[in-house]
């Protein structure tokens, strides 16, 4: 077979003979051998790959996402992107088998794509419509998440009240006057055995229009008296069910039983169809840090509905991590002085960092200063931080690991000397702060600040095999029951089982020390599950196990504590297998026997057993 | 092989003996008058460098020489090209041989840069499999049996590229 370029694949049918030429001489060929990775899930592409002979997998998380044959191209996404996190979503290509592909350089690309407007119109447009399918899955992401919002959020109007021996005329003046598309008729003092009625405009023109009565006539008999309305704390999902039920276009909405406005249902749809977050929204426009309470208290109720309606649980993370941090981020820029935001990087750490506490769990932050600024309010502020996110319902963190703790914020030579400590002074505690550290995520002010302290971290830890040892032993710290039934005479209860212990923590943990041996950018668990399996250090598909086993330990987890938490008991990671279906229990029994067997696999690689 | 720099004459070609990592390599293949060293005059040297798993042939370099015109400044051109990096080929002993005719007179050492030879990567990956069969060890034969396309012409390019391929099949990056 040849090497030379195919030009009779579209595209590149559209370009002249000379332009040919042109992209022939610029050109490279890429050679992989089978299971090599072809582009890395955080690579920026540089190039459009042209495959010549061979196969290559795309793939995103576990999954084969698709699969790309001789004269495929890809990936017009990672080239004109922008932001290749963004777009590539963490997908990777991989050669599924010996692949030899042709490389055209972005440049040379997007200069054909200039000169030769066919060419071009094929290029963008295909990107283009990648794109779009890109944007609809995550819209329906946040669609699920418009479940939660409340009629609250939606625009009302205000009512427009007429008493009931005003004439349709004069209903019609107050509906043009207000700008209403319909009026509430007041029959007597509500307070009084009264009631409210409504009249529309569809309704007035049936009247005068169709039925010809005399517009003098008095609205009161005329209005209807069904007055469907809604609390403005009901869902909006609840009013649109309310209106398509009924065939309306409006429902009254009430707060303590007065009326407060109506609802109308293109406000509804509008605030449906252009979703970009209610909550982020919320967070956006404060402009004190009251204004954020409101918005990180509707974070629970959110995370309820959306596990309540089946929403995976990797989604929710994502969505509840975003939500956190821009609320964070929004309290500490309402509350630090604009140098002190400059000069700083607030982090977040351990599952705030990794991207998958669900719940409100536990403050792990802290702030990295700029070496010789000082802030003179530094005290107030870190305080004050602390203290409105414990009001906000954020528990203060058993180990002090806050903001507010001094050994937390400080400057980053400081945290050098602090990470040095950790690594040739370990005990308990530095353990620990290394490995919550290392899950450390900027949330506001310079994100530099971070990367040159883990950068310090990283550097020395070259070829340390001593501590790698140490640092991956808590991974065995915890018992995992291998069955969840004593056996022959098994009692009739079984033990609960500490998901969090048992299952979660060692995975982890173990990937955590795994991730840091092959010094990672990467802060979420499965993500580093798949980074690892990109790197060869995890057989792929145990990887795909794994983090499937992860998802589900995850969804059980969080199953147990919306459970304890409503029921006003203490958060606990008690998970009760009687309690639970069939199915779960034999797959919680399959998750368990491979977080064992992710355990051994740990214990050998870093020699836990000698 | 002499000691590195010991007889080096032209100051200019001191990155020949640079320690840096451009974590390049150079496929290089040359066609001569004649396979006999003492006889054959040069014709044409074709060099083409590798990054990774990617052959940057878009920067491909090919050079031809007449017995009529001197040799030293193509040859000084090809120096700047390869610079430290190892070189890789097929039967590279030769095309290294007919470049040192002009690079020892002209420098004062011959090439010093590391040298891959792809037949013999080839041979090591065939004795490895259990079996009494004669490896051929014709570049054609190599590129059919490991399924590698080929460029057209067979021309001092064609073979450069082809050594490029084989080696990257046979040795790949970061495996």
């Amino acid at each position: 077979m040849s090497d030379a370029f195919d030009f009779a694949i579209p595209p590149f049918d559209r370009l002249t003979p000379a332009e040919q030429q042109r992209l022939e001489q610029a050109l490279d060929i890429g050679v992989y051998a089978k299971d090599s990775v072809i582009l890395n899930r955080d690579e920026p592409a540089d190039c459009l790959f042209v495959v010549l002979q061979g196969l290559v997998h795309e793939r995103q998380g576990g999954d084969v996402a698709a699969v790309h044959g001789a004269r495929d191209s890809f990936d017009m996404k990672a080239l004109f992107g922008g932001v290749a996190q963004q777009h590539r979503q963490g997908r990777s290509f991989v050669a599924a088998e010996d692949t030899i592909c042709h490389l055209i350089p972005r440049q040379i690309l997007t200069e054909l794509a200039r000169d030769n407007p066919a060419f071009g119109e094929f290029v963008y447009q295909d990107f283009a419509e990648k794109l779009r399918t890109l944007a609809s899955e995550r819209s329906n992401r946040e669609m699920a998440a418009l479940t939660m919002a409340r009629i609250r959020q939606a625009y009302l109007h205000p009512p427009v009240f007429v008493d009931a021996s005003a004439s349709l005329r004069d209903a019609a003046a107050a509906m043009k006057q207000n700008q209403a598309s319909s009026v509430l008729v007041r029959d007597g003092d509500p307070a009084r055995g009264g009631c409210i009625g409504i009249l529309t405009g569809t309704d007035l023109r049936d009247l005068v229009v169709l039925d010809g009565r005399p517009v003098e006539s008095p609205v009161g008999p005329l209005a209807r008296y069904e007055l469907l309305s809604l609390d403005r704390d009901d869902l909006l999902f609840n009013a649109l069910i309310m209106m398509t039920k009924h065939s309306v276009r409006r429902v009254v909405v009430k707060e303590q039983g007065a009326v407060v406005g109506v609802l109308e249902q293109i406000d509804l749809l509008a605030v449906l169809s252009n979703h970009s977050q209610v909550i982020a929204l919320q967070v956006d426009r404060a402009t004190a840090p009251e204004d954020l309470r409101s918005a990180s208290h509707d974070i629970v109720g959110l995370i309820r509905t959306l596990h309540g309606t089946g929403v995976k649980v990797p989604f929710i993370a994502d969505l509840v991590t975003e939500l956190n941090r821009k609320i964070f981020r929004k309290l500490f820029e309402l509350l630090a002085p604009p140098d002190l935001v400059e000069n700083s990087c607030l982090i977040v750490m351990g599952s705030e960092g990794r991207g998958e506490q669900l719940l409100k769990t536990d403050q792990d932050n802290g702030l990295i200063l700029r070496d010789g600024y000082e802030c003179p309010t530094l005290g107030q502020v870190t305080d004050a931080f602390t203290r409105t996110l414990v009001d906000f319902g954020y528990p203060p963190c058993p180990g002090n690991i806050m903001v507010s703790n001094p050994d937390w914020t400080r400057p980053l030579s400081a945290y050098k000397d602090a990470i040095f400590h950790w690594i040739h002074r370990p005990d308990e505690a530095a353990q620990m702060n290394l490995a919550i550290f290392y899950d450390a995520a900027a949330v506001a002010g310079d994100p530099s600040l971070l990367e040159e302290a883990k950068g310090y971290l990283l550097g020395r830890l070259q070829d340390n095999q001593m501590f790698f040892t140490a640092f991956a032993r808590p991974a065995l710290a915890f018992d995992t029951p291998s069955s969840l039934f004593g056996g022959l005479f098994e009692r009739k209860r079984s033990e609960p089982v500490d998901i969090k212990k048992a299952g979660i923590f060692p995975i982890v943990h173990g990937i955590r020390a795994l991730a840091l041996e092959k010094h990672m950018a990467e802060t979420n668990t499965t993500e580093r599950i798949w980074a690892l399996a990109d790197k060869g250090v995890l057989d792929r598909a145990f990887a795909g196990e794994l983090a499937e086993a992860f998802t589900f330990l995850s969804t059980l987890r969080l199953k147990a504590r919306v459970d304890t938490t409503t029921a006003g008991t203490q958060i606990d990671n008690l998970v009760r297998s009687e309690e639970m279906g069939k199915l779960d229990r034999d797959q919680f029994k399959d998750c368990l026997s491979l977080v064992k067997k992710f355990k051994e696999f740990i214990a050998y690689h870093f020699h836990l057993n000698h | 092989m002499p000691i590195k720099g010991n007889a080096l004459t032209d100051p200019d070609y001191a990155f020949l003996l640079s320690d840096e990592d451009t974590g390049e390599r150079v496929a290089i293949h040359c066609e001569a008058t004649s396979y006999d060293q003492s006889k054959a005059d040069l014709r044409t040297v074709a060099a083409v460098r590798i990054r990774g798993s990617r052959i940057l042939t878009s920067q491909h370099l090919v050079l031809s020489f007449w017995p009529t015109e001197p040799a030293e400044p193509a040859i000084g051109r090809l120096l700047h090209y390869i610079g430290n990096r190892p070189l890789i080929g097929y039967y590279l002993d030769f095309t290294v041989a007919m470049i040192d005719r002009v690079v020892q007179p002209m420098i004062g050492i011959p090439l010093p840069n590391e040298r891959i030879e792809v037949s013999s990567l080839y041979y090591d990956r065939k004795t490895k499999i259990p079996g009494k069969n004669a490896v051929d060890l014709r570049l054609d034969s190599i590129v059919r049996d490991l399924d590698l396309p080929v460029r057209a012409g067979g021309d001092a390019y064609a073979n450069a590229l082809a050594a490029a391929m084989v080696y990257l099949r046979l040795d790949p990056p970061g495996l």
